[in-house]
């Protein structure tokens, strides 16, 4: 963020509705991007998350003031909506099975490093959204879990249970591509 | 347990393989070009939204308001509405003269309030 926008902000002096979402899209884009590639299969799927994650902002009545809880609202507004399509695909998937087009994971080539990491990738992508941001924000990002609590809005407790549900689930899921 | 222990290889843990299988790694972050197109996309649509007027606003704060006040003011009626009162003359003191009257009410909380009018206390 640059100074410059941070004391616009701080003192609430933007009074047009574009201009004020501006600043907030130049002080939180680059971070929610990355958030986004991160919990979605491709960089359009992402670029699209984050747009809409800042129309809802767009449509919002009030936004927070405080950069902390702007980024927060933001995070919260960006993991719904990728819950939202999550659920979609689920629903989808239920009713017209898809063939994955992209390349099968066959023991053979699991002993390669490579592909370790793509299998960590696409393991993490059949966990919930929320548990996938825990793991992606902590591994990932370095994110406490405290910050982790208040970016999603929820207990710390809630967070570590996640993270750990999710680690599990992962070592589960890599132990059955063996 | 944290993830530096979950090892997918002897040589490779969860968090090793995260971080290097990360997608921001090989492929950065948004273009500027690309995050230009969608700061305007987003500022064209926050223009779009429209504003409402301050009327609006003043007539939607103004609806609890008066709803409140209207059950406030029938709850009141209701509850504090007076018991009409009820004079009556005793019947024993009617078309006499010389006898005290009484005449008696009921207040809003049950009170019975009795006048009695006796005749040497009107003379004085």
């Amino acid at each position: 963020m640059t100074g410059e926008a941070a004391l616009t902000l701080a003192a609430g002096r933007m009074e047009s509705a574009p201009e004020r979402l501006a600043v907030l899209f130049d002080v939180h884009h680059a971070r929610l991007y990355r958030l986004a590639r991160r919990l979605s299969r491709d960089a359009d799927e992402a670029r699209d998350l984050v747009q809409e994650t800042f129309l809802r902002a767009a449509g919002a009545r009030r936004l927070p003031d405080a950069e902390r809880e702007q980024e927060a609202w933001l995070v919260r507004v960006l993991v719904n909506l990728c819950r939202d399509r999550w659920r979609q695909a689920n629903v989808r998937r239920r009713l017209a099975p898809v063939v994955d087009s992209r390349e099968p994971v066959t023991s053979a080539n699991q002993e390669t490093a490579l592909l370790a990491k793509s299998v960590v990738w696409r393991a993490l992508e059949s966990l919930p959204p929320r548990r996938r941001a825990v793991i992606v924000m902590h591994e990932l990002e370095d994110v406490s879990i405290a910050e982790i609590a208040h970016l999603l809005g929820v207990a710390a407790v809630t967070v570590r249970w996640h993270l750990s549900t999710g680690r599990r689930e992962l070592a589960r899921i890599l132990r059955s591509h063996r | 347990m944290t993830s530096r222990w979950v090892r997918l290889k002897p040589d490779i843990t969860l968090t090793d393989a995260l971080r290097d299988g990360d997608p921001i790694t090989y492929e950065g972050g948004m273009v500027e070009a690309e995050a230009g197109r969608m700061k305007r996309t987003i500022a064209a649509a926050a223009g779009d939204v429209p504003a409402r007027p301050l009327i609006v606003h003043a007539a939607l704060a103004a609806i609890p308001i008066a709803i409140a006040l209207v059950l406030g003011s029938t709850l009141r009626e209701a509850v504090m509405a007076p018991v009409p009162a009820r004079p009556a003359i005793s019947a024993s003191a009617a078309g006499d003269a010389t006898a005290a009257r009484q005449l008696y009410f009921e207040t809003a909380g049950g009170t019975r309030v009795i006048w009695i009018f006796t005749p040497d206390e009107e003379e004085k």
